[in-house]
């Protein structure tokens, strides 16, 4: 049922692109994140569900680098990244995405998307001219924020500050200093926490839009939402995975059912 | 000999006592509030004063002691929730780097109130008959004001404690030191604890300061010696912790006064500061403190406000007009006939370029280091020891002085720059320390004399062509320019040249990461910036160029002194950093001179003219943080013809150089 509605046009091509195998993270005794072993096909559309403590952002951060790993393995593009910091790890194309408020809020939106971009093609200019040479004098890279800029709709507030922008403007320029890190995956931890359904919606809509080439990886409450989306989803309890499927599957899951869902689907 | 030990050690135990009650009072200030209190040294001088002052009106005596010891440490708490109240207290929800620089204020202001009012010899407190014998026991004669120290000074501590254990008040405090947050959500309002804390805090502070005074000379300046190992325990203990402060004042008073003075005297006044730079690298919450989560430090720090009011042609002519004025200052001296200008500015240039050299890893990716005064130091000797020892070249030594500074700052960052916040202050202060007192230690460096370049020969330029200063001279009409003049203008172009060649950094990819680490350095971090590799960049940048100006600073005086590096330096630094106005390279230099101008005007009415700087500064912290160029900006709306009242409260500070093409 879900996959007619779905609005993007996603391909997956069976490969692997994101492998965690025995991820485990104690926090004293605690196991927030308990034996978890996942894969991820580039290209999909990944949701991962669970109650309140599930670890979900635990697994996040341990993808993302923000957490070491206690034990076990994280594979990306079929390189073992478990030990790499989080600016390595973005560079090797895992995007991180933050909630809204988390843009360079003084600085202007075109040098919000040029650090992005910025970042990404590092191998465009030596030390000597990191120090020296006017950010505006890198062709590339300016051509690829102003490639951004124009594929976010937002080339016509290029110059006004981050914090100056309208809600709905921030929400853009979030996802498109995203996409100029260049990722080949992306995490979403709750994108749309604290909005209206509407907004929400739109939020969503707008992610598929742009990151439509992108693997993403989706922390969400609004389940319906989840269930229309997501190509696959992993759902979480206790720091373990309890089930994972297409969104069929899952809604017809007791395990899931029982533990999670509740009385929700019927 | 056994004799000669247990003496010592009873002097280690007696200032350890001390330490006690001062690490106690701002242990627990920093632990409830966040508020590294820097004037607490003065809090304690302030009693000091006060209790000589009552004995002396009540008449030497015991009830006259008594007295004092009562009533000043209560006048000093009164002090403290007046201080609390009106100064620290705007400034919560700040970045808590701006109590240390809003109490580093106050310390000149008390400082210079102290001086004011009683002058600047050094007392003893007279103590009562009882106090002055010795008691006799086991073959010992102890003194029995050590016994009365030590008897006193654990009975209060033991009084703190028990206030902290089993009152209500101290159950709020120390649930406040662990989670101020938790505290506010039980419906307890804390905030109302905070004058009361800091208050108790500085009557202690006093109470230490009074017995100490009976113990030893005391004189005005008791408060700057006693502050820094007042911090050192408090970060060995545990910035925080009761305990810690209890545990790490007797160790440190033990180790100082028992241990290394009689026998390793050479290590005094270092090993602490080892001690303390080890504790911040490898267990930063110290010995019984707990990691803390920086509340607050997310705040940024306020950068100055400038850009917008003018157009960039418009400030950058007005930049030119400002060089151009400063170069006709030897000329319009020389016309003049008065040769003070001309020095003046030299030593306001040389400063202006330190403050720079600060601003650039302060104010641009908000580490803000305590201890900038070792570059300055490292800077000055380079160049002394190089022309005395290396080379006759003042350039090559100026070299060979950025060259240290970037070296050594490239350690220290290497060290330092994985603590944040207060620790990073912290450490970076500990360093300074570290090397200000060995300078007085090394034979090389001529001790406390320090060392003069006056008889040695040197010369402005490279590779044996070049010139003295003082055998060269420019005739410009009537006015003939040499020697100090001429130093002058190599100040002034060094400046200049350090101005451009920062901007331009700031306007290259590496400037424009700093920005975003200023912004917001969790998300610089996930566009996949290293943004600790970055930090250290700057860090050294800064150090270079503070090098440069330690330099320019010990030519411009033919001579250094350990002075160089003290703490008091980093602080002024600081201070003309703000008053300039931050994250702008020429707010700094503004400030600079905003600060010798008006020590230039004030030493014409009184000598204690850092009273009214440290006043200013108090009131520049709480009401204006952006510092002096921002002041425009802040007027604007309501002046005729000016921009309207729309000024954008988020404006970028400086010129946001991606933009621009020149």
């Amino acid at each position: 049922m879900a996959a007619e509605t779905r609005p993007h046009d996603r391909r997956t091509d069976g490969e692997t692109i994101l492998e965690l195998d025995g991820l485990t993270k104690t926090f004293g005794a605690f196991a927030a994140i308990d034996d978890v072993s996942m894969t991820v096909e580039r290209g999909e559309f990944r949701s991962v569900i669970g109650p309140n403590g599930a670890g979900k952002t635990t697994l996040f951060n341990l993808i993302s680098g923000a957490l070491s790993v206690t034990e076990g393995t994280v594979y990306f593009d079929g390189e073992e990244i478990t030990d790499r910091s989080p600016p390595e790890r973005v560079a090797r194309g895992i995007g991180r995405s933050f909630q809204i408020s988390n843009v360079f809020g003084g600085l202007s939106v075109r040098e919000n998307i040029r650090l992005a971009a910025q970042a990404d093609r590092r191998s465009e200019y030596n030390l000597l001219e990191s120090f020296f040479k006017p950010t505006n004098r890198y062709e590339e890279i300016n051509a690829e924020t102003g490639r951004i800029l124009e594929r976010i709709d937002l080339t016509h507030v290029a110059e006004e500050e981050a914090d100056a922008l309208a809600y709905g403007d921030r929400r853009r320029l979030e996802i498109g200093v995203v996409l100029a890190t260049d990722p080949d995956l992306v995490l979403f931890d709750e994108p749309t926490a604290g909005m209206s359904v509407e907004e929400t919606r739109e939020t969503i809509d707008l992610i598929e839009e742009v990151l439509v080439d992108q693997t993403l990886l989706l922390i969400e409450h609004d389940i319906e939402l989840v269930m229309e989306l997501s190509d696959r989803i992993t759902v979480l309890n206790r720091g373990e995975i309890l089930a994972e499927g297409t969104p069929e599957e899952i809604a017809e899951n007791r395990d899931v059912q029982d533990a999670y869902l509740g009385g929700m689907t019927e | 000999m056994l004799g000669t030990a247990i003496q010592q050690l009873l002097d280690g135990i007696t200032l350890g006592l001390v330490y006690v009650l001062l690490a106690a009072g701002l242990s627990v200030i920093f632990g409830v509030m966040n508020v590294i209190n820097f004037a607490h040294g003065e809090l304690a001088v302030l009693g000091a004063y006060l209790a000589v002052a009552i004995t002396i009106q009540t008449g030497i005596g015991s009830t006259a002691f008594v007295a004092a010891l009562v009533i000043a440490p209560f006048l000093v708490g009164i002090i403290g929730v007046a201080l609390e109240r009106y100064t620290v207290q705007p400034l919560y929800g700040r970045n808590p780097l701006y109590h240390i620089l809003l109490t580093f204020g106050l310390v000149l202001v008390i400082n210079d109130l102290v001086y004011l009012i009683w002058g600047t010899g050094s007392f003893r407190l007279p103590r009562p008959e009882v106090l002055t014998g010795t008691i006799g026991a086991f073959g010992l004669g102890v003194s029995s004001y050590n016994v009365f120290m030590i008897v006193s000074g654990t009975l209060m501590a033991f009084a703190v404690w028990a206030l902290l254990e089993y009152t209500k008040y101290g159950l709020i405090i120390r649930a406040g030191s662990q989670d101020r947050q938790m505290v506010r959500n039980l419906g307890i309002e804390i905030d109302r604890y905070y004058s009361l804390v800091f208050g108790v805090g500085a009557g202690l502070a006093a109470f230490a300061g009074i017995i100490l005074a009976g113990n030893r000379q005391a004189n005005p300046e008791l408060g700057m010696s006693i502050i820094i190992p007042a911090f050192v325990i408090v970060v060995l203990g545990g910035l925080g912790s009761f305990k810690g402060a209890v545990v790490g004042g007797l160790l440190v008073g033990i180790l100082q006064e028992s241990i290394l003075r009689p026998w390793v005297p050479w290590l005094e006044g270092m090993v602490i500061f080892v001690l303390m730079i080890a504790i911040l690298l490898i267990r930063p919450h110290g010995l019984f403190g707990t990691e803390l989560a920086e509340e607050g430090g997310s705040e940024r720090l306020l950068a100055g406000r400038a850009g917008g009011l003018l157009e960039r042609g418009t400030r950058l002519k007005l930049g030119l007009v400002m060089v151009g004025v400063l170069a006709l200052v030897p000329i319009v001296a020389g016309l003049l006939g008065n040769q003070f200008w001309v020095t003046f500015g030299s030593r306001v240039l040389v400063w202006a370029l330190f403050a720079l050299s600060l601003d650039f890893v302060m104010g641009y990716t908000g580490l803000v280091s305590l201890g900038h005064a070792l570059f300055l130091g490292l800077g000055a000797y380079a160049v002394v020891l190089g022309l005395i020892h290396v080379t006759s070249s003042v350039f090559v030594a100026l070299a060979m002085a950025i060259a240290l500074s970037a070296a050594i700052a490239w350690i220290v960052g290497f060290l330092s720059i994985r603590v944040a916040g207060v620790y990073f202050a912290m450490i970076t202060l500990a360093f300074a320390e570290l090397y200000y007192n060995l300078l007085y230690r090394l034979e090389i460096t001529g001790g406390s004399e320090g060392i003069g370049l006056i008889g040695h020969d040197y010369y402005y330029g490279i590779a044996g062509l070049g010139a003295s200063l003082d055998d060269i001279a420019f005739f410009v009409g009537p006015v003939v320019l040499t020697g100090h003049s001429l130093f002058y203008y190599v100040v002034l172009g060094a400046l200049v040249a350090s101005y451009f060649v920062t901007r331009r950094m700031l306007q290259s990819p590496f400037g424009s990461v700093l920005k975003s680490i200023r912004e917001n350095e969790e998300r610089a971090t996930f566009l996949g910036y290293n943004t600790v590799v970055y930090k250290r960049r700057a860090f050294v940048v800064s150090g270079a160029f503070a090098g440069l100006a330690g330099g320019l600073f010990a030519l411009n005086n033919a001579f250094v002194s350990p002075s160089a590096a003290e703490w008091l330096k980093s602080g002024e630094v600081i201070v003309m950093v703000i008053l300039g106005g931050m994250g702008t390279l020429y707010g700094p230099i503004i400030g600079a001179g905003a600060f010798f101008g008006l020590e230039q005007l004030l030493t014409h009415y009184t000598g204690r003219w850092r009273l009214v700087l440290g006043t200013i500064f108090v009131l520049f912290v709480i009401f204006l943080p952006r510092g002096l160029v921002s002041v425009p900006t802040l007027l604007a709306p309501y002046l005729p013809g000016g921009p309207g009242p729309a000024a954008d409260p988020g404006q970028l500070p400086e010129d946001a150089g991606t933009e621009g093409d020149d």
